[in-house]
């Protein structure tokens, strides 16, 4: 379970003539996820769904509010008053609040994001990307090797596994980011428009394994997408977001049972639906 | 195992000759190079200028073999590679993991850079003075003042890169919880890398004209001495001879360094 309370993001922005500005990314987001669902968060481009990811990821600290998981606190905000500011700046003035530990890795099982453009290392080759994560989740080297082999099988990258990521298509290295993602066994995956520069057809292949792993494995998945039709094919539950600054303004159930038929007249009547209301 | 080493750096080594000479012995360039050898050659001979001021290129091949057979002119040359690798390796093993961790560590970095900062702008060569006096005249004072023609141009182009790495790499390695040190392995060393490497080509090139200087000013050993040894007794072809073979070394040096970047970065190649 996921909650995440009254959370709010404010970038500070460079001041271009003097006068000092931010941009709030995000104000007031409650949202619940329960545990083995799939959620989508939908809105249009800006509103700051990437930003919410990174923060459900421990990758940036929410301004105000906080996120728990399992009821247990995992992303505070950076405090506001004066002395608590100073002793944290104090204890984060030789590594950022972001940073894990200096020399051992920190092996974080429960958590996986694939990143909006991968984020996949251009200097490994496909295997190595894989058991690279695997090995800062201290699985040993022997293992590895055939955990990686196994995941890329699943992905369908196995033939292309000694080649690097400028010799694969977009569509490609969305299934290695998502192998890499997968490998770790998470309990939670993060997906930040996961299917967004793949075609039609590999998009829903990918929709698919997606679906066969959730259902396979009970990992709760939070989906960022601007695709309407892949929120409702896909999801339990959806998130509106109205732009700048993002909040949500609505939230929908999807209860058509599982497997789903993407020309069922009630998920296009929702699809229709959610389209109006953007609107 | 041990002849399958041997073998796999014999090829490696050909192809690196391949690699280096490739650009040179090209239908192209010879086309252009051997008229105009021809052409120095005869200006020489036929008198169109003076062969004392300029030897004509059978002047400077005698002259070579001249120094190769009489003179020792090997020993002047090991001499000034060793000083020359000396230098460069102490530059690099020193700025290369310096720069990484100043442009990985903001709070290192506010604290060690500025004092670099005050010293880079300081033309190398005005070092030499204080260096003669703080460690005479010999092989620690040259191999110091290479250090210090190397040293920065690396430290800085390495800090500049390290600084630059993109975050979301950072990001999708700290999600799976890398600690900094594997971020440092894995991650900024190999952004920088291309970045290090042109670097290091600039600190060779740099570090040369500091050998020559230290060789020239202080020593008794080394190419450099033997040119200003040939600029006292007036020995022109002596002198070409000294400038292509310090020529020659840069141009191997750098030759190597771009064979190591085409086979580093195998990943950067586009598809196809
Ligand atoms: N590091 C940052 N510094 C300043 N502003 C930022 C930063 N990151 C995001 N923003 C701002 O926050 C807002 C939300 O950004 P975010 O990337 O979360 O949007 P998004 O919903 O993911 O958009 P897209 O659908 O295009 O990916 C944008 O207005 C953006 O300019
Ligand atoms: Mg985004």
């Amino acid at each position: 379970m996921i909650d995440v309370l009254k959370l709010g993001k404010t970038f500070p922005l460079q001041a271009s003539q003097g006068q000092a500005q931010s941009v709030t990314a995000l104000h007031d987001i409650n949202l619940q996820i329960i545990k083995g669902s799939i959620v989508s968060l939908l809105g249009p481009t800006g509103c700051g769904k990437s930003t919410l990811l990174e923060i459900l990821a421990g990758l940036q600290s929410p301004t105000t509010g906080e996120v728990r998981l399992e009821g247990l606190p995992f992303a505070t905000p950076i405090p506001t008053d004066k002395k608590l500011l100073k002793a944290y700046q104090r204890q984060h003035r030789f590594l950022s609040p972001q940073a894990n530990r200096l020399f051992h890795n920190r092996p974080r099982h429960d958590i996986a994001m694939v990143f909006q453009d991968y984020a996949v290392f251009p200097w490994k080759n496909v295997l190595d990307n894989v058991t690279f994560t695997l090995s800062i989740v201290g699985v040993p080297k022997q293992q590895s090797q055939e955990i990686a082999l196994g995941y890329l099988d699943k992905v369908g990258l196995l033939s292309s596994k000694t080649k690097y990521p400028s010799q694969l298509s977009g569509g490609m290295k969305q299934r290695l980011a998502i192998a890499r993602a997968l490998c770790v066994q998470p309990k939670i995956m993060l997906l930040d428009e996961p299917f967004a520069s793949v075609d039609e057809l590999t998009r829903q292949q990918l929709q698919e394994l997606l679906l066969h792993i959730a259902s396979a494995t009970k990992v709760t998945i939070v989906l960022v997408t601007h695709d309407v039709a892949e929120a409702v094919y896909l999801s339990d539950k959806i998130f509106l977001f109205t732009p700048t600054p993002g909040t949500i303004y609505k939230t929908i159930e999807v209860n058509s049972p599982r497997p789903r038929r993407r020309s069922d007249a009630e998920l296009v009547a929702l699809q229709n639906q959610i389209s109006t209301s953007f609107r | 195992m041990k002849k399958g080493l041997l073998a796999s750096s014999i090829i490696a080594s050909l192809d690196f000759l391949r690699f280096a000479f490739g650009s040179l012995l090209t239908k192209e360039f010879l086309k252009l190079a051997l008229p105009l050898m021809l052409l120095w050659e005869i200006a020489g001979r036929v008198g169109w200028v003076s062969r004392n001021l300029i030897p004509t290129f059978s002047d400077v091949v005698l002259a070579f073999l001249n120094l190769l057979l009489h003179k020792h002119l090997l020993i002047y040359v090991a001499d000034s590679l060793l000083t020359f690798f000396l230098g460069i390796f102490l530059a690099v093993i020193l700025a290369v993991p310096l720069g990484i961790v100043v442009g990985w560590n903001v709070y290192l970095r506010k604290h060690i850079l500025p004092f670099f900062q005050l010293l880079a702008p300081i033309p190398p060569l005005a070092w030499a003075p204080l260096t003669i006096i703080f460690f005479g005249i010999g092989l620690p004072m040259k191999v110091f003042l290479i250090f210090l023609g190397a040293f920065f141009p690396i430290f800085l182009n390495t800090y500049q890169a390290v600084k630059d790495t993109d975050p979301r790499y950072l990001a999708s390695a700290r999600v799976f919880g890398a600690s900094e040190w594997t971020l440092l392995v894995h991650v900024y060393f190999w952004q920088a890398l291309g970045a290090i490497l042109m670097s290091v080509k600039t600190g060779i090139a740099l570090g040369l004209v500091m050998l020559t200087a230290a060789e020239m000013y202080g020593g008794r050993s080394g190419i450099g001495f033997l040119l200003m040894q040939a600029k006292e007794f007036f020995q022109i072809p002596v002198m070409v001879v000294c400038m292509l073979l310090l020529g020659g070394i840069g141009w191997f040096l750098i030759e190597l360094l771009k064979y190591l970047e085409l086979k580093l970065s195998v990943w950067k190649e586009v598809r196809g």
